[in-house]
């Protein structure tokens, strides 16, 4: 017994040891498995306060980019614009906006927040942005920057939310190849951070190279037809029964300072109903 | 007690704050990113408590995985490193050194430091890639990070030793 105690006594650092690595361990799989651990992320407070005032010194440093590129953008939008009026005046008197469709977005409201902290070079990438729960922000719901899609949001704290960007491994977007309807995945490789892949993409589909990728509109998260990018090389799947799209995302996550959350989740449903239901009010009126 | 005790902290809060502010930006080539914290566990001196060095690695560790959004990764890295540092600092040491001996620069000399260090941060970013990715289906990858990751982690925590004063 006293020779059982003394060697407890002196190797209990062994003891110590296992029971911090199955502490360590537990953290790593609980925090893949459920979403409850947000407290051990940078989005909880002292992290998200501190990445919020060194994103404050920082985001000074890479204005003269960004401004470049609101200008570049500002340019190309006033070109749409100018393109979109000149198809609008051509289907002036059938308009092909239905009511429906413009109910829906006018409901899909969107919350403006600043990126204030975020990872490129891990195979699983996360970014925090400075708006959470207190804002209206819920996880599952979608982001998008300037430029194109950006991510879903994962986990939210009052004042901060961690977002899941395209740039991680475990996020899978539905989008579909503009103007032709076939759906696919978007995946990242975990390769470059410029690139992403649109998977299952049926063999029949038909498209080409610079065609674009966007959201399909087939889950909550998203409404139909935000912008991911531009196909820019064709793969055969590895089971050879679907193509594999390269894809150039749209957002430059090196830039990305400012984006926007949709609120879509239930209210947009909602909202939608209830217009229905006034419309037909009105109708029996 | 306390003195040493308060100092351990600064040490571990300037490190997390360089670790997180500014090294986790860092990223040569796309692969070596410095993981400067652990030079905090290298630097106990034989004859530590075995079980405080545990207890600092883990919370160094956990602190560390806030930043980078890894929760248990670094943690479980840094232990094990908590966990061998007294081993290797004993195969690394002069054979006649004090039995409250103090790594560094000066008392093991260039050679001898270089190793005990190079062997601890590979054993570190070793694991800690192999958790990060857990998998091995681009094993290339993997090892560019980890020796990527240890020459850099080895000369920031070199130019470090070289820049503290002896008492």
């Amino acid at each position: 017994m006293k020779n059982l105690l003394l060697f407890l006594q002196k190797y209990n650092y062994w003891f110590l040891f296992l029971l911090l690595e199955v502490c360590s361990f537990i953290l790593l799989f609980q925090y893949n498995r459920y979403q409850g651990s947000v407290y051990f992320t940078s989005a909880n407070a002292v992290c998200g306060y501190i990445n919020n005032l060194q994103s404050q010194v920082t985001s000074y440093f890479s204005l003269k980019e960004i401004n470049s590129k609101l200008t570049e953008q500002n340019i190309q939008l006033n070109l749409e614009v100018s393109q979109l009026r000149s198809q609008l005046d051509a289907l002036r008197d059938s308009s092909t906006i239905s009511p429906e469709m413009k109910s829906v977005l006018d409901t899909c409201r969107t919350v403006p927040a600043s990126v204030i902290s975020m990872t490129q070079d891990r195979k699983n990438n996360f970014l925090t942005i400075n708006k959470g729960s207190s804002d209206g922000i819920r996880p599952e719901m979608g982001v998008v920057g300037g430029s194109g899609l950006v991510g879903v949001v994962f986990e939210t704290t009052t004042h901060y939310s961690l977002v899941l960007p395209l740039l991680n491994t475990r996020s899978s977007i539905s989008c579909r190849i503009r103007n032709r309807g076939y759906l696919g995945n978007l995946k990242w490789d975990g390769d470059e951070t410029r690139y992403a892949m649109l998977e299952d993409v049926p063999r029949h589909a038909y498209f080409r190279k610079g065609d674009y990728v966007e959201t399909s509109g087939y889950s909550k998260t998203f409404p139909a037809g935000i912008l991911a990018g531009r196909i820019v090389a064709v793969y055969d799947s590895e089971d050879g029964m679907s193509y594999q799209l390269k894809v150039k995302l749209s957002t430059d996550f090196e830039l990305l300072r400012d984006v926007q959350v949709l609120q879509t989740s239930n209210d947009m449903e909602l909202n939608t109903l209830q217009d229905r239901v006034k419309k037909l009010q009105e109708e029996r009126q | 007690m306390i003195a040493t005790f308060l100092r351990r902290l600064l040490w571990v809060i300037m490190l997390i704050l360089v670790q997180g502010l500014i090294l986790n930006r860092v990223n040569v080539m796309g692969y070596a990113t410095p993981m400067i914290y652990i030079y905090f566990l290298t630097d106990f001196a034989k004859g530590s408590n075995r079980s405080a060095l545990l207890l600092w690695g883990f919370v160094i560790g956990l602190l560390a995985d806030f930043f980078t959004n890894t929760p248990g990764i670094a943690a479980a890295s840094c232990t094990l490193v908590a966990f061998v540092q007294p081993n290797f600092l004993n195969v690394f040491a002069p054979r006649d050194s004090a039995d409250d001996f103090h790594p560094s620069l000066k008392s093991m000399g260039f050679g001898s430091y270089f190793r005990y260090l190079l062997t601890l941060t590979f054993i570190f970013q070793s694991l800690y890639y192999l958790l990060e990715v857990f998998s091995l289906t681009h094993p290339e990858d993997i090892y560019i990070n980890i020796v990527g990751g240890t020459l850099f982690t080895v000369v920031l925590m070199m130019a470090i030793a070289s820049m503290r004063k002896e008492k």
